[in-house]
């Protein structure tokens, strides 16, 4: 396995642990769901997550993965 | 009493349909596109005109369906972002070293992602890269584009206010019709 493999599951890892610290601390931690209604209170947060989402689609199936 | 209870019963699930209906309709017509998807490759035109449709219908569903049901102005939102930060003591501190961990592991990964970019070794792979060895293959492509349809779905209907909405003007009965639908419903 290459760094750059092992990197990258380490910080899935981390990632994947975290989202579960959060969930479990009955909302005295901002969880996932927390951080994206944030931004999803107003057009402009809105926007900013739909720009996003349309700049990683196109990243990922229009151009050379 | 049964008969009253089945009732009861039959007007809930039809309330459910009702309710999310439309979510429905384009939960299938994500997963028809996802499914064609799987079978484009990245190059070719049709990906590429069939990507930027779906993005152009999900900005415009975005627009349809959040017509004077935003919960804030932008103009609150940024304050009030602007307030957290200039006043960071109205949060808890297990809130403000939570997320501040958001933002290191955000950080760490668009950090770690950029190194890898710009170094260009295949030791050492982007984020981008992993995930095209899935999306080479038919049913990796599909299922990650039903992943993105979803993820825009969740970005274009979650939290959006019953401002401006149609008001039940009797009380609401104890089936649980309100007289007006969930936040899918104006798509």
């Amino acid at each position: 396995m290459s760094l750059g493999q092992l990197v990258w599951i380490s910080l899935a890892v981390l990632i994947v642990g975290w989202i579960t610290v959060t969930q479990l601390s009955s909302g005295r931690l901002p969880t996932v769901k927390m951080i994206a209604f944030g931004f999803l209170d107003s057009w402009l947060g809105r926007a900013i997550l739909l720009t996003g989402w349309a700049e990683l689609g196109w990243h990922l199936f229009c151009q050379r993965p | 009493m049964h008969d009253q209870d089945r009732s009861i019963r039959w007007r809930s699930s039809k309330n459910l349909v009702k309710r999310y209906r439309y979510r429905g309709i384009c939960g299938v017509l994500g997963l028809l596109f996802a499914y064609w998807e799987g079978y484009r490759r990245w190059p070719s035109q049709a990906a590429h005109i069939s990507i930027v449709a779906a993005i152009v219908v999900m900005f415009a569903l975005a627009l349809v369906a959040g017509r004077h049901r935003q919960p804030m102005s932008a103009a609150a939102w940024l304050s009030r972002i602007g307030g957290t930060i200039r006043q960071p003591s109205t949060r808890s501190p297990v809130s403000i070293a939570g997320a501040l961990i958001w933002i290191v592991l955000v950080l760490t990964v668009a950090g770690w992602d950029l190194h890898s970019f710009l170094l260009e070794q295949h030791s050492l792979p982007t984020l981008s890269y992993l995930i095209g060895r899935v999306s080479r293959f038919t049913l990796g492509r599909s299922v990650l584009v039903a992943t993105w349809l979803a993820l825009g779905g969740f970005f274009v209907l979650a939290n959006r206010s019953h401002v401006g909405r149609r008001v039940p003007a009797s009380p609401e009965p104890p089936t649980g019709d309100t007289g007006c639908g969930e936040p899918g419903d104006q798509v």
